[in-house]
């Protein structure tokens, strides 16, 4: 009876007790949200993106039409082309897009100063991530879906199945978790938002490049047919390189691509899905519980301010007349990526190096066996030199400048868009740590600030600028690249870097946020690289009905096209058939190259000189007042009174 | 007792000290690993050589030059060679074709198709009157040349000078001129048979014999193969003219003792050590920089580097392939019936502890060893055919087999070098075809040299005394 009793007075008290579900999301992910939807940037990304879909759309529709009108019988072919340049335009979003929004999840707050007031709440780690993280990929899959329209029309031309649809978003949304979750962990890890959006872009291509590498084991049944361990059910090197690869999309399209060859799309659209799914989910599960685990600890020794990693210390020169350059050298030169990032730029740049290796790598070894095969080991008849008809210099020269053409141009424009990163967050991240205005107040020019940050934005790249001199040495030892040609690129870098430093530094000024400036500085860059596609778009238009007008204008569009920073940049390395050199004058392409420039040179004084006045603005609203008579409180003025 | 702060390293002292070592500790590790895999290489390549040095003394060029017998002049076939060839024009076998069909371009001559044809002709097969024009205009200028060629069939020995010169070049083998001179008997021969000089193109037949036979012990390789060039065109002209002609027991007979006699030559071993010696000379070339593999005037500058790192990275294929040719050389030498079951025990030895560049050497010398085998086979087959055609002279019919020539015409019935089996010889409905039992004709086929004309790429073939 007494224990019934008890039993009652306890259920009693638990029936009583307020019940707390669970929290999954909490306050931040619909402040994150409320906050977010009320920025008016959102309509206009809206509208950018919807704008690039129907630009590519249309670049298909001329591409189908250029040589045969459009029939109802290629509607449906035409249709499927239109989905495919869709979806590769969506997923070229969600892979830019992504990290952009996500790796400065974490730490914009840390930036921000905030991070610690935000963990010192009664929030849990999983509401904190999971609030900022979903709010955000609640923005960007929004955006995606303002493209849904365009391809809802498609649909009524045919030749698209629904279940591709259906994949290809599931792919995409699949593709935003994956990225979402590791840019998240990557924010975790960081202290600064570059250095968590280069180590996300990093990771991905080092996975995309190493994973596709591998698949060259499938090649050697030898090899890809052994056991991991000793037991015929065993997983098999084969297996493994698959699993590993199956979260490459790219990968999955060449398969996909196959696969329509021969006929059995379905069942290998559903299985290749399935694999991506199983890959990215467990890539989601490991980086989102590494993300929610890790938040507080890696915060508390980021507070403590230990370093990563324990260095000697050393004594700093004394401060310069430009003290910051002198700070952005000596203080804020080091982008601390982490063994991990480490490495990962060093495969980075072994993947882009492998091509150069591999080529002359190749040449040794069939100098060599020429040689040695050789009826009388010396190859022509009366020569001194061995190999003096060895002529494979010609067809490596020409390969090798191909390559430069391609990785070297490709190094650089990562390079400039790098600066441009860190130049967008150089006076933004000052604000964000409220040192700007003390910046403000020093006696130093608003010209002087801005230099020391534009020349700062230099010194980190140093792995880039090594890399860039072996491309070059590589270049020169196989006179890939004319030695001529070297101070035209050299100049045209500068004026690049010059262009894109400053204005980094004139968003971060302007936006104030470091995302904001990030985005819209990798949206003008790209700007820049795709904008002379811009007037060919539009003759084309004109031409809508003439293609054979539009053909004979067609040559001239290669000289437009130089306007376009990689593509001039190519332009200068690139020789052989395929080069401008062979089919425009000298002149026309000199005063084209030089017109350009020119162009991006006064941008740059423009932006320069605009940033000047707008911080010396600020140098005046900063400004103490006049010292005035301080205005006594009424009992001491009374007592001075007596 | 104070206790004094330990002065920090300044910024810039820190970073370049930093630097100095990564790069010093790099290029340790790099020069030391170089220098270590140097040092075993070179380690590796002396043994060899050393081991080579007691196995088989005098094995280098310059020891093999100095072996070679002496050749007086009145007896040197070499001499009258390389004086034909000088008297011939430059260029003539390249204009000797077109400058005549040029010249014979009037009404009622087609030198165009006489042209097109020759090369083609099967040994059955006459000359066209346009064809005899065309070589009879074509070999005017050059008729005491001729002749004075086929005085070579008078020589037994040669020696060609050859100056080796510096150890990074060898004179080619046409400018020796076996060429030229070979080009002129082979026309002059065609010539003669069509005129009804039998004898005269018997005597070409054996000058070009004897054009090979006089590189005699020569040591290039790429010379000797010119040997074998001189066999192939040599015994298409036998086969010709017993295709169209029926010689004299006596000329037939000294074509016979000459083909038997080349036949006999230890040509594999003289070019398995031809070999040696050259490999060891030139691999020793690049290995001392003396010999650019890939640096030349229009070469970019990474030529340079390559070439540096050539001249170790070919230390292991020198060893290896020295090594090979070695215990090949040894194995040459033994008696024909033993060679084949040494050399598969060898073979299995090899597999099992295989070397880095023993192919290399396997190479070689198998391209070497299957050229020379197949020539002689061909040369050991025309000189049963020889036997079965003066067989036939005597008989009236061709033998049913060649042991039925043994010991009247034949010494001993000749065996296939490649394989140790006897040659046979088979009756055609227009002729006989003597060949080696074993062999395919495929690959009898793969031997290197001009093209031969159909009819003749299986051993050596007679035709009916009636179709002549």
């Amino acid at each position: 009876m007494v224990n019934f009793t008890s039993f009652l007075s306890r259920l009693r008290g638990w029936l009583r007790t307020p019940v707390r579900l669970p929290v999954l999301l909490g306050p931040v992910f619909f402040h994150e949200l409320v906050r977010s939807g009320r920025r008016g940037r959102h309509t206009f990304l809206r509208l950018l993106y919807t704008g690039i879909i129907l630009t590519f759309i249309y670049l298909t529709y001329s591409e189908w039409t250029i040589r045969s009108p459009l029939n109802s019988r290629r509607l449906a072919g035409f249709a499927f082309s239109c989905f495919t340049t869709y979806t590769l335009v969506q997923l070229s979003a969600v892979f830019l897009l992504t990290p952009a929004y996500l790796a400065t999840t974490i730490t914009e707050e840390r930036e921000g100063k905030t991070l610690e007031f935000l963990l010192a709440t009664d929030l849990g780690s999983r509401e904190i991530v999971l609030g900022k993280m979903l709010a955000r990929l609640a923005n960007i899959a929004l955006l995606l879906l303002a493209g849904l329209p365009i391809l809802s029309l498609m649909e009524f031309s045919g030749g698209v199945a629904p279940d591709w649809v259906l994949v290809a978003f599931a792919a995409t949304f699949i593709t935003m978790l994956s990225l979402g979750t590791l840019s998240t962990l990557c924010s975790v890890y960081a202290r600064k938002s570059l250095n968590a959006l280069i180590c996300t872009y990093l990771i991905v291509i080092v996975y995309l490049a190493v994973s596709a590498t591998l698949q060259v084991v499938l090649g050697f049944p030898a090899l890809a047919g052994v056991h991991l361990w000793a037991h015929d059910d065993a997983l098999t090197v084969a297996d493994l390189v698959e699993g590993f690869g199956a979260g490459n999309l790219p990968l999955a399209i060449m398969r996909l691509n196959q696969s329509l060859r021969t006929r059995s799309t379905g069942a290998v659209l559903l299985e290749l899905l399935r694999n991506y799914a199983v890959f990215h989910g467990v890539v989601c599960a490991f980086c989102l519980g590494g993300t929610i685990a890790r938040l507080r600890p890696v915060s508390r020794i980021h507070a403590d301010g230990a370093p990563p990693r324990r260095r000697r210390a050393y004594v700093r020169p004394p401060v310069w007349r430009q003290p910051i350059l002198w700070k952005e050298l000596f203080v804020e030169a080091d982008v601390r990526l982490g063994w991990a990032g480490k490495t990962g730029i060093f495969i980075f740049f072994l993947i882009c190096l492998s091509p150069a290796f591999i080529e002359l790598g190749g040449l040794f070894s069939r100098g060599l066996t020429h040689f040695l095969l050789d009826l009388d080991l010396q190859g022509p008849r009366g020569g001194g030199d061995a190999l003096q008809s060895f002529h494979q210099w010609g067809d490596t020269r020409e390969r090798m400048n191909l390559w430069v053409s391609i990785v070297g141009t490709a190094s650089l424009c990562a390079l400039l868009l790098i600066m441009l990163v860190r130049a967008t967050g150089s006076l933004s991240g000052e604000a964000a740590r409220q040192t700007l205005d003390s910046l403000l107040t020093t006696p130093l020019s608003a010209r002087a600030i801005v230099a020391g940050k534009a020349v700062g934005c230099l010194v980190p790249l140093r792995t880039g600028w090594w890399a860039l001199l072996i491309i070059a040495l590589a270049a020169y030892g196989t006179r890939a690249l004319d030695l001529w040609l070297v101070p035209a690129v050299a100049a045209a870098a500068t004026i690049y870097a010059a262009f894109f430093i400053v204005l980094g530094l004139w968003l971060s000024a302007v936006c104030g946020v470091t995302t904001r400036a990030t985005l819209v500085g990798l949206s003008a860059a790209i700007g820049t690289a795709l904008a002379p596609g811009i007037p060919v778009a539009v003759v084309q238009m004109w031409y809508f009905n003439d293609q054979r007008g539009f053909r004979d204008l067609a040559p001239g569009f290669d000289l437009v096209y130089l306007f376009s920073p990689p593509e001039l940049l190519r332009f200068l390395v690139l020789r052989g058939p395929s080069s401008l050199w062979t089919r425009f004058p000298g002149v026309t392409l000199v005063l084209t190259c030089c017109g350009h420039l020119c162009a991006y040179t006064v941008a740059t004084i423009f932006l320069w000189r605009s940033l000047c006045n707008r911080l010396r603005v600020e140098v005046k609203a900063v400004e103490p007042l006049p010292e005035q008579e301080p205005a006594l409180p009424p009992l001491a003025a009374k007592e001075s009174l007596v | 007792m104070t206790s004094s702060t330990p002065a920090h390293p300044s910024y810039l002292a820190s970073k370049s000290r930093r630097l100095a070592l990564k790069l010093l500790t790099a290029g340790l590790l790099v020069f030391g690993g170089y220098a270590i895999a140097r040092g075993l290489l070179e380690r590796r390549l002396d043994a060899v050589v050393r081991a080579l040095d007691d196995r088989e003394p005098g094995w280098r060029l310059d020891d093999l030059q100095r072996q070679r017998a002496p050749v007086h002049d009145s007896d040197n076939a070499g001499l009258i060679v390389q004086a034909l060839a000088e008297r011939l024009p430059n260029r003539f076998m390249q204009h000797f074709y077109v400058q005549t069909s040029r010249r014979g371009t009037g009404p009622g001559t087609d030198f165009g198709a006489a042209v097109k044809t020759l090369p083609n002709l099967a040994p059955p097969d006459r000359l066209t009157p346009d064809q005899a024009r065309f070589l009879r205009g074509a070999l005017q200028q050059t008729e005491n040349l001729a002749r004075d060629a086929r005085a070579l069939a008078d020589h037994r020995r040669g020696r060609y000078a050859i100056d080796h010169g510096p150890e990074s070049s060898t004179p080619s083998p046409d400018g020796l001129g076996i060429r030229k001179v070979i080009f002129l008997l082979h026309h002059d021969a065609l010539l003669s048979l069509h005129e009804g000089r039998g004898s005269d193109s018997l005597r070409a037949c054996r000058a070009v014999l004897v054009a090979g036979r006089a590189l005699g012990d020569e040591p290039s390789p790429a010379h000797q193969l010119l040997r074998l060039e001189c066999w192939d065109e040599a015994i298409l002209l036998l086969q010709r003219i017993l295709a169209q002609r029926r010689p004299e027991d006596s000329e037939l007979n000294d074509v016979q003792r000459l083909l038997e006699t080349e036949a006999s030559e230890p040509l594999a071993v003289l070019l398995l050590r031809g070999e040696m010696a050259f490999c060891h000379l030139r691999f020793s070339a690049v290995e001392a920089g003396r010999l650019s593999l890939f640096a030349s005037r229009t070469s970019p500058p990474v030529a340079r580097a390559f070439d540096w790192l050539a001249r170790d990275a070919i230390k292991l294929p020198h060893a290896g392939a020295l090594d090979y040719l070695a215990h090949r050389l040894a194995l040459a030498r033994q008696p024909i019936a033993a060679q084949a079951s040494a050399l598969r025990q060898w073979e299995k030895e090899r597999s099992d502890n295989n070397l880095v560049g023993a192919d290399i050497g396997a190479w070689r010398s198998g391209r070497l060893l299957k050229v020379v085998q197949n020539g002689q086979l061909r040369l050991r087959a025309a000189a049963a055919g020889v036997a079965a055609e003066r067989y036939r002279a005597r008989y009236g019919y061709w033998p049913n087999d060649l042991s039925a020539l043994v010991p009247e015409f034949l010494s001993q019935v000749s065996e296939d070098p490649g394989v140790q089996a006897q040659l046979q010889c088979q009756r055609l409905f227009d002729g006989l075809l003597i060949h080696s039992g074993t062999r395919d004709a495929r690959d009898v086929r793969r031997r290197t040299g001009p093209p031969t004309p159909a009819g003749s790429e299986v051993g050596f073939r007679l035709w009916n005394a009636n179709l002549r």
